[in-house]
């Protein structure tokens, strides 16, 4: 490769350092509008009963050696069953995705005002960056790479006899909006972390957020399957001899 | 939420500095708002601490401004733990000032019906927590509130009752189901009691009490079969204790002497190994000689007694 290309320090002072600058005022943005639009989530019953059983479901299966055999068929029958069975029924009642927008006008709503704050500024940086700054060459990365990091660093400069060191500033905008991410954490997560205890509670109780989205009906046909298939296998006849030898095994210590 | 041993040495150089000031008014500001702050993230209660230091916030003009968006959390804070030290009137002020900011909340629901039950208004707070559940069913904020309530009134089938509805929604809250357990075992329906047990076993299964509780449910229940569950149930907890669990140890001599009396002359199945028996009662004779010699003689007694049965 010849001589180097000597990057002009305005771009540093009006592509690289606005873009970073721009991109992190538009998420602290976006953190406090997200904030403004949540309203307070309480799901509906039936939506929090759908992936709460799907849940349990899966407590079943994965641990279904902790309890007595008749206990986990008892408990199979009552997911599974063909007519009464719960995961049947939830099955049988879950809309396909189409209906169930039609149906409740807040699942739209709720999409949307999640959309806006994600997609529109996104799509608005991209849109801007590239109409301005499309071809620059922002930066230089001090210490060489190979070819396959390319496509990474060099996004919309197609140049193949350009060193791969030198970073283009559509690259650099996708750089940003990944490596920002820790630094959104680190400003806007410490500062309100005490007030959103209670939301964190809320969200592990709502289990897999609201509900399960469009696939339901696939979501409980494929526990249903997963639970038929499982084998029960007690882990407690064993387990005498396990507590014999910790019983021998603490006798000896204290002695 | 989790419980931080450097916010817990904070929290306690800041009631040392408060102490003084306790019930008086003015003086140290961010002290004051700092300690109330790490009571609500560790969710500790010491109530008599939140009224002492913070009542003064919510009453003076000046810092209810300084307090700014915290303030709301501030008052909830301190109008519960009000009700705990029996200050109705802070309670009710409190609570008035947050129903008028957030119409309609759960939080603020849930507060309305604690002030009616601290003054044993309890039809109407029970009125308050169904209007607010017909509202908004998936609200688990005033359905487990509305089960304490029927619990503290000692109405034991209502809370049955009440925490089979919430259950039904929030199948998956293992907790839940425990509580569910012990009201039945205080209602003595064992068969439920331990059927709520098992669910609260494939959610944690590493947890030594589950399986104690739900050994002590079968003992209870009686019968040869349910006896050796038992038998079992309190070996898993105490291998999962590492040999720690007494009452399962206990409850390992116990059952084992159950089944020998139960079995006594009939010779259908075959006999349960003795070893285990033997060993607990070997660890507990060692347990008291290290720990309580005093009662050495009467343990002593009581186990070679069972295990003669055996």
């Amino acid at each position: 490769m010849g001589a180097d290309i000597i990057l002009d320090t305005q771009i540093r002072d009006w592509v690289l350092v606005p873009i970073t600058l721009v991109m992190f005022l538009i998420g602290v943005l976006r953190h406090y509008m997200t904030k403004a639009l949540q309203s307070e989530k309480i799901g509906e019953p039936k939506t929090i009963r759908e992936s709460q059983s799907i849940m349990r479901a899966r407590f079943l299966r994965a641990n279904a050696g902790y309890i007595p055999a008749t206990s986990f068929r008892m408990r199979r029958a009552y997911f599974n069953n063909k007519e009464t069975g719960l995961l049947v029924q939830q099955k049988k009642d879950a809309p396909n995705a189409g209906a169930q927008m039609m149906q409740d006008p807040s699942f739209a709503v709720n999409m949307m005002k999640n959309n806006l704050s994600y997609m529109l500024p996104q799509s608005l940086t991209f849109a801007w960056i590239s109409f301005f700054f499309s071809g620059f060459v922002a930066a230089k990365i001090p210490f060489p790479l190979t070819q396959r990091f390319r496509s990474m660093l060099q996004r919309g400069i197609e140049l193949g006899s350009l060193d791969v060191t030198y970073v283009s500033s559509q690259s650099w905008y996708f750089l940003n909006l990944f490596g920002l991410r820790g630094v959104f954490s680190l400003v806007l997560g410490e500062g309100n972390a005490g007030d959103d205890t209670q939301k964190m509670m809320q969200a592990q109780m709502m289990g897999m957020g609201g509900g399960l989205g469009p696939d339901a009906a696939k979501a409980f046909q494929a526990e249903t399957d997963a639970l038929e298939l499982t084998q029960h296998e007690w882990i407690l006849p064993q387990i005498e001899q396990h507590a014999e030898e910790t019983l021998r095994r603490v006798l000896r210590e204290r002695s | 939420m989790a419980i931080r041993l450097h916010e817990l040495q904070e929290l306690d150089k800041l009631e040392e500095r408060l102490s003084p000031l306790a019930g008086k008014p003015g003086g140290d500001f961010d002290a004051r708002v700092q300690c109330l702050r790490l009571l609500r993230r560790m969710r500790l209660r010491r109530s008599e601490c939140v009224v002492m230091y913070g009542q003064e916030l919510v009453k003076n003009k000046a810092w209810t401004r300084r307090l700014g968006t915290q303030l709301w959390d501030v008052y909830e804070q301190v109008a519960l733990a009000a009700l705990d030290t029996g200050d109705l009137e802070l309670a009710q002020e409190c609570g008035n000032a947050v129903a008028r900011k957030f119409p309609g909340s759960q939080r603020v629901a849930k507060m309305a019906g604690m002030l009616l039950e601290a003054q044993e208004e309890w039809e109407e707070a029970d009125r308050v927590y169904k209007e607010t559940l017909e509202e908004t069913p998936g609200s688990h904020l005033i359905h487990k509130r509305r089960v304490a309530a029927l619990k503290s009134q000692g109405n034991l089938t209502g809370a049955a009752e009440a925490l089979n509805a919430y259950l039904d929604i929030f199948q998956a809250d293992a907790e839940g189901w425990r509580e569910l357990a012990e009201i039945y075992i205080k209602l003595q329906q064992y068969r439920q009691a331990a059927y709520c047990y098992e669910e609260v076993l494939v959610s944690q299964p590493q947890n030594s009490l589950i399986h104690m509780a739900y050994a002590d449910v079968l003992y209870t229940l009686g019968g040869v079969d349910n006896f050796r569950l038992a038998r079992k149930y309190y070996a898993a907890a105490v291998e999962i204790s590492g040999g720690g669990n007494v009452r399962a140890l206990y409850g390992i001599v116990q059952s084992a002497a159950a089944i020998a009396a139960a079995t006594k002359g009939n010779k259908r199945g075959e006999p349960e190994s003795t070893d285990l028996p033997l060993l607990a009662v070997d660890v507990l004779k060692k347990e008291y000689q290290q720990h309580c010699p005093a009662l050495l003689p009467i343990v002593t007694r009581t186990l070679d007694g069972q295990v003669a049965l055996l």
